[in-house]
C-alpha cells in the first residue's frame, strides 16, 4: 500500500512538473490561454529537424485549434 | 491416494521448474516412500506426513524463485492443473458411459442423453448460433427438471432399499444421477460460462498488455528526451524536451502502477477460476 501511495504521488508530481515545463515553453499564451502561433511553429520546426521525429508543420492549422 | 498418484500430482504441480531440479525433487520424495515402507508405514500415512503436493510445489517454487512473481505463477499453474484434472474426470466419465453403451449393445436413455449432448455442444461451438443457444437453454431446463424428478424418485427408492435390501439397483441409479450432473455441468459451462470466462480472460490480458504498452512508451519517451537533451543545445525546445522527460517519468510510474494492478487482477482471476472449478467438482461428486 505504501509503495502504491508513493507511486501515485510521484506520478502526479511528474505530470505537474511536465505541465509546468510545457507552460514555460511559451506555446500557450498565459493571458488568454490560446496557442502562440509563431512560438509553436518555431518549436515544431526545431523538433522536426531532430532524428526520429516527423512533423508536417505546414499542415497544422493553429487558428482552428484556437477556435 | 496412492504413491503413484501422489508423485504424478506432484509432477503436475511442478510445471515450470527446471527439469534437473524437478527430477531431483521427485527422487527425494520416492526416497521418502522407500524409507517409509522399510518402517512398515502405509502409503496413506507417508502421504499424510509429506503434505499436500500443491503446497510442496508452491514451497519449492518459492525457494527457487527470488522474485515476487512466484505467487502469481503458482496461482496460474494450480488453476491449470485443477482445470486439467476436472476435464480429465469429465472426459473419463463420458468415455466410460460411451464404452458401456457400445459394449452392452443396448443404449440406455441416459447414454443417449450423453451422446446427444456431446453432439449438441460440438454443433454450438461450430455454428455459434443464437438459436442453438436458445434450444440449449430449453434442453438444459428440461434436464434440470428431469434431474430433480429423478432425484425425488431416488430418495423414495432409497427408503425402500433400506427395507427391501435392493442395494444394487440403488447404486446404479445414483451413478446415473452423477452422470446427469456431468451433463448439466458441461452444458451449463459450454452454453454460458466458457464464453463469459474467455471474455474476462481476454479483458484481463488486454489490461496487462495496455499496462505494458504504457510502461514501454514511457521508457521510450525518457530515452529519447535524454538523447535530445544531450545532442541538442537549442534553448527554444529545451522546455518542451524537459516537459517530455517528466511526462515520460509520469508514464513509467503510471505503467508500473497499472502493471501491479493487472497482476493483482490476474491473481484474483486465477483464484476465482480455481474456486469455480472446485465448485463444479463438488457439484458432480456430491
Amino acid at each position: 500500500m505504501k509503495k502504491i501511495i508513493i507511486s501515485l504521488v510521484l506520478m502526479i508530481t511528474f505530470f505537474l512538473i511536465s505541465g509546468l515545463f510545457f507552460l514555460n515553453s511559451g506555446i500557450i499564451k498565459e493571458d488568454n490561454w490560446e496557442v502562440n502561433k509563431s512560438r509553436a511553429e518555431k518549436i515544431l520546426i526545431e523538433l522536426d529537424s531532430m532524428p526520429l521525429i516527423r512533423i508536417n508543420v505546414e499542415n497544422i492549422d493553429f487558428d482552428e485549434i484556437n477556435d | 491416494m496412492k504413491k503413484s498418484e501422489f508423485l504424478e500430482e506432484l509432477n503436475e504441480y511442478l510445471v515450470g521448474i527446471p527439469k534437473s531440479d524437478k527430477e531431483e525433487i521427485l527422487q527425494d520424495y520416492e526416497e521418502h516412500f522407500k524409507v517409509g515402507k522399510k518402517k512398515k508405514r502405509s502409503d496413506a500415512e507417508i502421504i499424510k506426513s509429506l503434505g499436500d503436493p500443491k503446497k510442496i510445489a508452491r514451497d519449492v517454487r518459492n525457494e527457487l524463485s527470488s522474485s515476487e512473481q512466484f505467487e502469481l505463477k503458482s496461482e496460474a499453474i494450480e488453476t491449470w492443473v485443477a482445470l486439467k484434472k476436472f476435464s480429465k474426470n469429465i472426459f473419463n466419465e463420458a468415455r466410460d458411459k460411451i464404452d458401456d453403451t457400445f459394449q452392452k449393445e443396448k443404449k440406455s436413455d441416459f447414454s443417449k442423453w450423453i451422446l446427444i449432448s456431446l453432439i449438441f455442444i460440438i454443433a454450438i461451438i461450430i455454428l455459434n448460433s443464437p438459436f442453438l443457444r436458445f434450444v440449449g437453454v430449453v434442453v438444459l431446463v428440461y434436464i434440470i427438471y428431469k434431474y430433480f424428478e429423478e432425484d425425488g424418485k431416488n430418495n423414495k427408492r432409497k427408503t425402500k432399499v433400506k427395507t427391501k435390501s435392493q442395494t444394487k439397483t440403488s447404486i446404479k441409479e445414483i451413478e446415473e444421477n452423477d452422470s446427469f450432473k456431468v451433463v448439466i455441468c458441461v452444458l451449463f459451462n459450454v452454453l454460458f460460462f466458457v464464453w463469459f470466462w474467455f471474455s474476462l480472460f481476454w479483458g484481463v490480458v488486454s489490461f496487462f498488455i495496455t499496462s505494458l504498452a504504457i510502461l514501454i512508451s514511457g521508457i521510450a519517451v525518457i530515452v529519447f528526451a535524454i538523447f535530445a537533451l544531450i545532442s541538442q543545445n537549442n534553448p527554444i525546445i529545451k522546455d518542451i524536451i524537459l516537459s517530455g522527460l517528466f511526462a515520460g517519468l509520469g508514464l513509467v510510474t503510471l505503467g508500473s502502477l497499472f502493471m501491479a494492478f493487472s497482476q493483482w487482477i490476474i491473481k484474483i482471476f486465477f483464484k476465482l477460476s480455481k474456486f469455480y472449478i472446485e465448485l463444479n467438482r463438488r457439484f458432480i461428486k456430491k
